[in-house]
């Protein structure tokens, strides 16, 4: 009897793994035989290196490059905000704060990684925009990269600070205790011993918060400003490339070049995400920490 | 040890102070959210 309950447990496991693969798989034939079509219509060169993204005018224009640089702008201008700021949350939470504060600070981390997206979307776009207007006058829109940045910081805070966080406890106390023993203080300890262990931690870390912030799309729908253009300052608009399959997806002719191009966005998002992931798994691979 | 000390409250100050900016945040959504309903029936 027993030997068949866990024959059928087995049975049960392998089928739930097979068809979660083949689910993954067909997900992504599905997008790469959508989005390549595009190109029967438009040459590689012009989806990829022509900032013109005009998808609905009589004659249509479907470069990505403004929507990419739109993407990398806002991702880049939220790690600045967030990477240094989690780091040092991260660090003072691992290594100076009480077991209760760090109990709290977690506690005010999950409650900001509970807020729905779309309601700091809401935020941004009635009062960031309009603190933005006030503080900055010549700004001309306060929906730009510098709004979506912000949001997007509060966003993707908790995934930084936890992940950065657990790469800095997971280094053995004996390092820390062996470095105090030979005469350093605990700054020093923190940031010549402790940091440097917990490197590849901190970089996976990183990476898999960038990851989150460059697929996030309700928020820079919401406050990045929508503009497809190239920005040259902080404060320009810009459609990042998750705004413009959301915005655009619902409105296309089914079968039509946008609607095979709006595919090809997101086979371009999945092998930025890909390839993210794999320098993650490469980095969480490596030599880590070394347990004396 | 006056450089720990420095360091702690320096990042304590930084991380309390982004704490209290979420809960601010949370508190300053929900009373915008009360604030909507009409409580009369």
């Amino acid at each position: 009897m027993k030997r068949y309950r866990e024959a059928t447990i087995k049975v049960l496991v392998f089928v739930s793994a097979f068809l979660t693969t083949v689910i993954v798989f067909g997900i992504l034939y599905f997008l790469v035989s959508n989005g390549i079509s595009v190109f029967k219509d438009v040459s590689l060169k012009e989806f990829f290196l022509s900032s013109r993204w005009f998808p609905t005018y009589e004659d249509p224009e479907y470069g990505i490059l403004a929507l990419f640089v739109g993407t990398l702008s806002v991702t880049g201008l939220t790690l600045v905000f967030s990477i240094p700021l989690g780091f040092i949350i991260a660090v003072y939470m691992s290594e100076y704060s009480s077991r209760r504060t760090r109990e709290l600070m977690k506690f005010v981390f999950e409650l900001t990684a509970g807020i729905p997206s779309v309601v700091l979307g809401a935020f941004g776009l009635k009062y960031v925009s309009q603190w933005i207007m006030n503080t900055f006058p010549d700004v001309w829109t306060g929906l730009n990269i510098f709004n979506a940045s912000l949001v997007l910081s509060i966003l993707a805070m908790p995934y930084f600070v936890t992940f950065i966080e657990d790469a800095l406890s997971s280094v053995p106390k004996n390092q820390r205790e062996a470095s105090l023993a030979l005469g350093a203080n605990k700054t020093r300890t923190v940031f010549k011993v402790v940091v440097p262990q917990a490197r590849s931690g901190i970089l996976n870390a990183i990476i898999l918060g960038t990851n989150r912030v460059i697929g996030e799309t309700m928020v820079v729908l919401m406050v990045s400003g929508g503009a497809t253009m190239i920005p040259s300052s902080i404060f320009d608009p810009v459609r990042p490339l998750t705004s413009a399959i959301a915005g655009e997806m619902g409105e296309v002719e089914l079968g039509g070049t946008h609607y095979h191009a709006l595919f090809m966005i997101g086979v371009v998002l999945l092998v930025i995400s890909t390839l993210f992931t794999i320098i993650a798994m490469k980095l969480k691979g490596g030599k880590e920490y070394e347990a004396g | 040890m006056k450089l720990d000390k420095f360091m702690g409250i320096l990042m304590g100050t930084v991380s309390f102070s982004f704490a209290a900016a979420i809960i601010s945040l949370i508190t300053f959504l929900i009373a915008k959210g009360l604030d909507s309903i009409s409580w009369e029936s």
